[in-house]
């Protein structure tokens, strides 16, 4: 393991304590839901952003249910669960709550946390043409009424130079985080899926600041780590993640894939892959963010016109290719419609191209844990053997 | 030691279900011993009472074992086993065993119901397993079966006394006993709610067989279920296919499957060790 992760560990320790001294002072602590929120307009004005949302325990989702149905998202379940329990430090030292909104689901649960527990919030609509000029026009204006909104709650204006500064910044924190990624595309990586995501996760709640420094310093600790052959490619099976949010506290899925052996080699995640990649602000100006934002490879709850334009299964080709996944792990999150809707679309284009793909519908109960052991062991079996044949094949040709 | 005489090998496969454990003992590519057993409270222990119990009825001790493979919900407590397979990857081998040209498995067991795609080798090409709960399975019919009072040998026979099927909307396990009782309670003939109740499973499993997209070749029907007549001629109707059932019983495929892959197994790892 990686030295610089326990620094991560130790950040967020301190962290809680922080904002709380921060609050004290006066500083304003910005909640976020979704991944179409300029972070850099809410940090260039001083305010502090907070990535939020949580997975993973069942009891806390139940909480939520008195508020939603259990026939609703298990993820927003528990994050309206979460703030009920009132114990998280992020969700206690949050003091607006902004979301772009994208899913339905996420949209409700933030009416949920203004109607029932007071909490201020802050709306920035997406639309649904993204694609056209009229919805880059759109976004343009929702962008900068949302920036005077945030101007108000700061109680400063937006600075040029400063915004220049939390751009470069941010820009500075994904090419580090992509850096950190790609190792997972090496036969052996001296970092797991597991720990980017545990990195990348950490970048949610430490000041920008603080996650870029510990991403460097991740970076020069790995450029020197000597990776010493512990399994034969040919007999480690590399799967891609994809589908719903897994957000921070869900390890349901990896434990397994864990436990039985599988590398994750890559995931198009919108709590992983997709926070960084696919991203480029072209001006650091409220508009250049904007464009930026909106063009980023979209969330499954967004409409995709053309399936050749659709970026979304772009970014899962290329990674299939670059990072030389066996198959894919479609992970849908039960009522997660958005993906859910797409599984058989997925399936038939990686089908076509002769690349495994499993779908694990799942919530975060335990209940289905020797199930999904089956069904990823028996798509293990199935690519094992295929790569035994390819190899076959390969060594019979060069007798 | 692992070898009777010389040159013969034997091999064993078991299958832990959630209902019964099955095993089967290969002497070569032959079936000579089988035994099925209840799945106990004790996993590991009910494997090894079925594996015993085939050995016995094969006439050979665990020692002239070459190589044995587990599977089914219970192989992760299977110590005797010198591998472990999932029921999905044995399966497929066991249907291929009795049908060279299958192409396509419908399981029904205990607990789960999957549809399974073959390539022309017998190897998993795609496959789909039920969610967690126990509609379209055997448990689903046993419960069914006890809210009529009835077994489920006899739950099978009752479907030819209907003349016809009467509407069943629940396949949930626990809406659909509330649902045979009502029916009953309102004077419906028990073969014709019977035979709606295998309509029901039938739909639901077909919805499963759809997914993996197989049109042509030779479908078998595996699994403790595929003994239930109405249920397979339910199916094989709203299927509009023929539905192949091997005569050693369905129930021990994922058992067979597992013996041919101890003997696959064994023989690459013996070559390997030659080559």
């Amino acid at each position: 393991m990686p030295e610089t992760l326990k620094r991560f560990e130790e950040a967020l320790e301190h962290r809680p304590g922080e904002l709380v001294e921060a609050r004290q002072n006066g500083k304003k602590v910005v909640g976020v839901f979704c991944c179409y929120t300029p972070l850099e307009i809410i940090h260039s004005l001083g305010l502090i952003p907070l990535k939020l949302g949580w997975g993973g325990d069942d009891e806390l989702a139940e909480q939520g249910i008195e508020y939603i149905t259990n026939i609703q998202c298990p993820y927003v379940r528990q994050t309206i669960g979460v703030f009920k329990e009132g114990k998280n430090p992020y969700a206690v030292n949050t003091d607006v709550i902004t979301i772009s909104a994208v899913c339905l689901q996420e949209y409700r649960m933030v009416e949920v946390l203004r109607y029932y527990f007071g909490k201020e919030t802050l709306t920035l609509s997406v639309p649904k043409n993204y694609y056209l000029p009229e919805g880059k026009e759109f976004f343009e204006k929702e962008v900068e009424g949302f920036t005077a909104e945030l101007e108000k709650i700061a109680g400063r204006k937006l600075d040029p130079d400063l915004l220049r500064a939390s751009v470069d910044l941010y820009a500075d924190i994904r090419n580090n985080t992509a850096e950190i990624y790609d190792y997972l595309a090496l036969d052996y990586s001296p970092i797991t899926w597991k720990q980017v995501i545990t990195v990348i996760h950490a970048g949610f709640y430490l000041s920008p600041e603080k996650h870029l420094s510990l991403l460097k310093e991740l970076n020069s600790e790995l450029k020197t780590i000597q990776m010493s052959e512990k399994v034969r490619p040919i007999n480690s099976v590399r799967l891609m993640i994809s589908g719903s949010i897994i957000a921070p506290g869900n390890t349901k899925i990896i434990d397994v894939l864990e436990e039985l052996g599988v590398t994750v080699v890559a995931d198009d995640i919108c709590s992983g892959q997709r926070t960084f990649a696919g991203f480029t602000v072209k001006e650091p100006t409220l508009a250049g963010l904007a464009e930026a934002y909106l063009d980023r490879i979209p969330c499954a709850a967004q409409l995709y016109p053309d399936q050749k334009t659709d970026k979304r299964l772009e970014n899962i080709f290329r990674q299939i290719k670059d990072h030389r996944a066996d198959g894919v792990l479609y992970h849908t999150l039960r009522f997660c419609d958005p993906y859910t809707f797409r599984v058989q679309e997925n399936k038939e284009l990686l089908d076509a191209k002769d690349i495994p793909f499993l779908q694990l519908h799942t919530d975060y109960g335990a209940n289905d844990i020797g199930q999904l052991h089956t069904r990823i062991q028996a798509q293990m079996e199935i690519i094992k053997r295929r790569k035994k044949e390819v190899h076959h094949a390969r060594s019979q040709k060069a007798v | 030691m692992g070898q009777k005489s010389e040159g013969t090998f034997y091999f064993a496969g078991v299958d832990i279900g959630s209902n019964s454990a099955k095993s089967v003992i290969l002497k070569d590519e032959q079936i000579i011993g089988q035994a099925i057993v209840p799945t106990k409270a004790d996993v590991e222990k009910s494997g090894k009472a079925a594996l015993f119990a085939a050995l016995e009825s094969a006439g050979i001790s665990a020692e002239d074992l070459s190589y044995t493979v587990a599977t089914g919900y219970g192989r992760i407590s299977a110590s005797y086993a010198d591998e472990v397979i999932t029921e999905i990857t044995c399966h497929a081998k066991g249907a291929h065993y009795f049908f060279p040209n299958a192409t396509a498995i419908i399981d029904i067991g205990g607990q789960d119901s999957k549809a399974i795609k073959l390539d022309h080798h017998g190897n998993v090409a795609d496959f789909v397993m039920n969610d967690k709960c126990a509609a379209g399975t055997g448990k689903f019919l046993e419960v069914i079966a006890r809210a009529l009072e009835v077994s489920i040998d006899d739950l099978s026979l009752k479907t030819l006394a209907g003349d016809f099927a009467c509407p069943i909307n629940s396949t949930c396990a626990i809406f659909a006993e509330s649902e045979v009782i009502s029916l009953l309670a309102s004077g419906e003939k028990e073969a014709n709610i019977v035979k709606g109740l295998h309509y029901a499973v039938a739909k639901r499993v077909s919805t499963l067989f759809s997914r993996i997209g197989s049109k042509d070749g030779e479908k078998v029907f595996t699994g403790g279920v595929a003994k239930n007549a109405g249920l397979r001629s339910a199916l094989e109707e709203v299927l509009g296919t023929t539905l192949l059932v091997s005569l050693v019983d369905p129930q021990l495929n994922g058992a067979v499957g597992a013996a041919i892959l101890a003997r696959t197994n064994k023989l690459e790892e013996l070559e390997y060790e030659h080559a």
